[in-house]
This record gives structure tokens, C-alpha cells and sequence, in this order.
């Protein structure tokens, strides 16, 4: 171990104190006082002083330090971060993109990193941003732009994960009913959907917003579990070689020759099978059985679109 | 105070010199490694300190710096004992709550912002990540980047070429005929099924094709003069009985024809595979009308897929 020296300098040690309690967020008048109350000024101790003197150190080395209803802020960091331009504009793009998420936990998590980031920013950073800010008209929710509130509303559902009775209408146009469990919004290319769990058929499915008719929630929450079917398929040939696993896939087994067998949960089964449509004669379902049958069914009445 | 900052005169009433020092010694050693010496000639020539410090007295401000919660490390560099730090309280740091919540947001945004804004989030990232120092926050990034496995560098070269429709030669790490250089004529880069393509027609089989950027090794050549392939482009017309509303057409597809029960939509490709890829997608919503010949070729297809459920 390391030995120290003995001596070591008192106002150091308090003023990194009390810059250490600022980066932590703010700070309570007393608080700050207490730091400072053996501090003595010609023999007599005055706390309020001595923090004077310490605040003016700060002020005058460049740190800016804000007082507001009685508790200390931190504006800039004695530690100094640099962003230029494509980082700030990076930084531009998670702001655009919060406002589509609804006040709560991922908000909040996010706007106080990006608070704690911000206060380190360097002088060039600051007036990088700055420029950006007055410049820079980013609005990257334009793609989703008509359908803010619903995506608003529904992030909010996902939260609050209280049942949901969904009028919508599918791919071709038909109206359905359904009551499900919120799980998550997917963010596509081209569209937004919300992913429900259909507890009592062990189903997942994935519904564009912008083809629902109407949200109820209902007063039942969710328990949280989503128990759906696990689909196994075989894939073959190239597509063996290149395929990415999705999230919600694994792989169980890899064949001598090559092929591999995956898992797949949690994905809307009717998106799945258009997937696996699409990988033709590289794929084969393996279980369930009612999946298998319902691809060769998929296959079949292709087929006699041809008859 | 204020009569202080319009002069630039400092007494030591107004501040804690020892304080003051304390932040020059810790700024300047975040800086790059500094000597005694050097730290002293900073010293000399500040205007409101204008003195030097003993080495007890440096000693002592490494010490509370050390103290205050500062990693201080002290190396020889040419032969003179220099000193940085190389952590400290004051650092950037988040929490895994954050990160779940940063992720959630990249994942957001990832499918409706550009390939160049994706590389610049990237970079961002990474740079936030050296800031951040913990490995933890990179490693979960990098779980969900869409840029998993592959080389930025590649990505903004392939792009270049693609803005300028460069005809280029790849080396491509093929999973049938191993590596092997392939010329095409470079066209654009896009997702597809969250893996990262470059499209572009190929001079080998004289067709547009795809190829996964994950398996391109680099880019062998630019070449200066262009050639023009003699591709031999498909019309493929069809059907479809999906809501025109859940349709979203691709560059090169057309709708030629709505009527109450269906729209005819014309496709004109090179590649037989992708065109049969996007159709088989469709399932029984889609009923190819012409050419017969590659109808005939799709029927057979689908008795080869039925097939393979009664041969596993």
C-alpha cells in the first residue's frame, strides 16, 4: 500500500468537498455551511465567510456556482468535457427524441444525465452548443410528427401497465377487438406500433398506432409475466450462415451441416410467419404443430392463388 | 468583489489562495503530466499568483488531492519525475437506470434517423464512453448498436462511394465461395431486417444484389473509369389484396393499376431472388400476373418450400 503523507492542506480538502456534493446535484444551504464551520476568520468562527471566500475561489478560477431557494447549483464542472459539433448535434437528437417520451422514469433518467453532462461542458463546448441551439432547427420526430400524442399516450400506457382493451384494424383492413397487457412501443422505419400481450391466447402482437380506433385502459394491471409460444425453426443454407438473431431469439442447436435451429419468443406471430415466408425453401417451423400447419396453410393458399 | 474583477488585483481577504492553487495544481495535472518545475513556472507567470511553491508545499496539494478522492500517478519521463491524474471525483459517470433508459432511446431512434446520423451517434457515444470509463455502459451499448461488428470506417467509405455511384471492387467474405473480390457499381447502404446491406449491381452475375456490409473485409478499389453493365432488368407485375393503406412501396416499384378488391403494382428488378424474396413476404395477399415464366418459376418454389415440411 501506498504510504501518504501526513500533511495535507485543509481548504483543498473543503473545497473539493463541497464541489463533489455540487456534482452530485444540488446542494442544501446548511449543508454547505456545515462544510465550512470550523473555518475560523481571525479567531472567531463565521462559517458564512468562509463559504464567501470559497464561492468567490470558484467564481474567480471559472467555476460558476448558483444559489436558488436556498440550495447550491452547479453550472460548470472544474472538470471540463469537449463536444464538437456532430457530437452536440447527437446530443440534439436524444433531446428531439424525449419529447415522444411521456413524463417518468426513462425522461427523468435521461434529462439528469444529460444535465450532469452539460454542466462539464468546456467554454468552446458551451458556445459550440450554443450556435448549434440558435442554428439547428432538428425536429427528428417529423417522421411521427401526426401521431405525437398517441405515441405520448401509449409510451404512457406502457408504463402505467394496466390492461388495455384495443379496437384496430389489421392488414387487411378488418376490424378486431382485443384486451391485452401494454409490453412496448416499436419504433420502425416508416411506422410506430405498439406491442401487446394477449395473455389468454399466449400471443404477442404488434399493432401500428395510427391503424387503432380506440384505447381503453381498464382498472386491472398487469402481472407482468408474459407467457407466450415459443416458436422453433430451422434455418438453412446461406440464410444459416448470415442470419442475425433478433433480441428475443436464441439459437438451440447448431447441425453438422451447417443449418441452426432457433428460438423464437415474444414476436407477433402473424409478422413472424411473413418473416419466415420470406427466407422460402431456407426455412422450415419445427414447433408447434399449429404453427407448422398454419405456415403450410400460408403456403397452400398461395399456391392456389396459381390454380 | 466587483471592484476586484474590473481590476484583476486579488487580496487574499476575497479568496482562498490555497484553495486557488489547489484547483490550478488539479487542472493542470488533468491537463498532461507535469513536473515540480513545471508547475512552479505556471505559478510564476499567473497573474494573481505571481510566486513559486516549495516542493513540501506541492507535496502537500498532491496529497490533499489525493486525499479529496484523486488518483495521482507519478511517473519518470525523461528522467524527471511527472505527475497526472488519472481519475477523480468529478468525473462523468451513469447509472445503469440511465443507460437503460439511454438505450431505450437509441433503440427509438435508430430505425427513423440516417445511416450518417447513426455514425455520428456512434461516435458520440464512444467519445461520452471515454468520459464515462466504465466498460459496463459501453459494452451494453454495444449490444444494441446497429453498427455491431463493423467497421465505421468501412461504413463512411462505402457511403462516399454510394453518394458518388462509384464502381468499386470489394473484398467479400462470401459464405459459400469464401473471399473473393467483387466489382459492382455502388448504389446505397440501408438496413434491412436490422443487418446493414450495400446495394448496388454487380458486374459477376450482371444483376443489383445486396451485400452485408459485416462480411466486406474493404474496399480494393475505386475505379477511374466506369463501365456500364449490360444488366438485364425483369418487369414483374402482381396483385395484392393487402389494405392500400399497409403498402408501402419500394424505389423501384409502381402502383399501375387500384381497383376495389385489389392493386396492381409492377416491379422492375435485376435480381430474381429479391423479387421473389419481397413477393413470397406477401404470402396468399399476392398473385404474381406476369411474366409466365417467372411465375411458373415462383409456383415451383413454393411446391419446393411445401415440400420441405414433408422431407424434415
Amino acid at each position: 500500500m501506498t504510504r501518504m503523507s501526513s500533511k495535507y492542506n485543509d481548504s483543498c480538502l473543503k473545497m473539493f468537498q463541497f464541489l463533489k456534493l455540487l456534482t452530485q446535484g444540488p446542494v442544501d444551504f446548511n449543508v454547505v455551511l456545515d462544510i465550512f464551520s470550523d473555518e475560523t476568520t481571525e479567531g472567531k468562527s463565521n462559517p458564512h465567510v468562509a463559504l464567501n471566500k470559497y464561492l468567490n475561489t470558484l467564481k474567480i478560477f471559472g467555476i460558476k456556482v448558483q444559489k436558488k431557494q436556498n440550495k447550491y447549483y452547479l453550472l460548470s464542472s472544474p472538470y471540463k468535457i469537449n463536444l464538437n459539433a456532430d457530437d452536440l448535434t447527437s446530443l440534439n437528437i436524444i433531446k428531439n427524441a424525449l419529447e415522444l417520451l411521456p413524463n417518468g422514469k426513462h425522461k427523468k433518467n435521461i434529462e439528469t444525465f444529460i444535465k450532469n453532462l452539460e454542466i462539464r461542458f468546456s467554454e468552446e463546448t458551451q458556445a459550440t452548443a450554443k450556435a448549434i441551439n440558435s442554428t439547428q432547427n432538428l425536429d427528428y420526430t417529423f417522421n411521427f410528427s401526426e401521431l405525437k400524442e398517441q405515441i405520448k399516450q401509449c409510451e404512457e400506457y406502457c408504463q402505467q401497465n394496466h390492461k388495455l382493451e384495443i379496437t384496430y384494424t389489421d392488414i387487411k383492413g378488418k376490424l378486431n377487438h382485443i384486451i391485452c397487457s401494454p409490453v412496448e412501443l416499436k419504433y420502425q422505419k416508416r411506422k410506430i406500433c405498439i406491442c401487446v400481450n394477449i395473455q389468454n391466447e399466449g400471443r404477442i402482437v404488434e399493432i401500428p398506432i395510427d391503424n387503432i380506433k380506440s384505447i381503453n385502459q381498464l382498472p386491472s394491471t398487469n402481472n407482468n409475466q408474459i407467457t407466450t409460444t415459443t416458436i422453433t425453426f430451422k434455418l438453412k443454407n446461406r440464410l444459416a450462415q448470415n442470419y442475425k438473431l433478433r433480441e428475443w431469439e436464441r439459437i438451440e442447436k447448431f447441425e453438422p451441416n451447417g443449418d441452426i435451429i432457433v428460438v423464437n419468443k415474444n414476436e407477433d406471430q402473424d409478422l413472424l410467419l411473413r418473416r419466415l415466408m420470406r427466407y422460402g425453401n431456407s426455412c422450415v417451423i419445427l414447433y408447434p404443430k399449429f404453427i407448422k400447419e398454419r405456415m403450410l396453410e400460408l403456403i397452400n393458399k398461395t399456391l392456389e392463388n396459381y390454380k | 468583489m466587483k471592484e476586484f474583477l474590473k481590476t484583476n488585483t486579488v487580496t487574499y481577504n476575497l479568496m482562498s489562495f490555497t484553495g486557488f492553487k489547489a484547483l490550478i495544481v488539479f487542472s493542470l495535472l488533468m491537463e498532461s503530466p507535469k513536473s515540480y518545475e513545471e508547475v512552479c513556472e505556471y505559478f510564476l507567470n499567473h497573474p494573481y499568483i505571481q510566486e513559486k511553491i516549495s516542493i513540501d508545499t506541492f507535496r502537500v496539494y498532491i496529497t490533499s488531492l489525493k486525499m479529496a478522492g484523486c488518483q495521482v500517478k507519478r511517473e519518470r519521463i525523461n528522467k524527471v519525475s511527472k505527475y497526472s491524474i488519472i481519475s477523480h471525483p468529478f468525473e462523468l459517470s451513469i447509472t445503469d437506470e440511465q443507460t437503460n433508459s439511454l438505450l431505450k432511446i437509441y433503440k427509438n431512434i435508430s430505425k427513423s434517423i440516417t445511416i450518417q446520423e447513426l455514425i455520428l451517434f456512434e461516435e458520440f457515444i464512444e467519445k461520452i464512453a471515454q468520459y464515462i470509463k466504465d466498460e459496463k455502459f459501453i459494452n451494453a451499448y454495444k449490444k444494441v448498436s446497429v453498427f455491431k461488428d463493423i467497421n465505421i470506417k468501412l461504413i463512411k467509405e462505402l457511403l462516399e462511394c454510394c453518394d458518388k455511384k462509384e464502381q468499386i471492387v470489394i473484398k467479400y467474405n462470401s459464405p459459400n465461395s469464401g473471399k473473393k473480390n467483387i466489382e459492382i457499381i455502388s448504389d446505397k447502404l440501408e438496413f434491412s431486417n436490422n443487418k446493414l446491406y450495400l446495394y448496388g449491381t454487380g458486374f459477376e452475375y450482371m444483376q443489383y444484389g445486396s451485400f452485408l456490409v459485416s462480411r466486406i473485409d474493404e474496399i480494393v478499389e475505386i475505379k477511374e473509369i466506369k463501365t456500364i453493365p449490360l444488366v438485364k432488368e425483369l418487369k414483374v407485375g402482381y396483385a395484392l389484396t393487402t389494405n392500400p393503406k399497409n403498402v408501402q412501396l419500394r424505389e423501384n416499384e409502381k402502383i399501375i393499376q387500384t381497383n376495389k378488391d385489389n392493386i396492381i403494382i409492377e416491379i422492375t428488378s435485376s435480381n430474381e431472388f429479391l423479387t421473389r424474396q419481397r413477393l413470397l413476404e406477401y404470402g396468399p395477399e399476392c398473385t404474381i400476373l406476369y411474366p409466365e415464366s417467372f411465375k411458373k418459376d415462383f409456383v415451383t418454389y413454393l411446391e419446393s418450400m411445401k415440400a420441405g415440411y414433408f422431407n424434415d
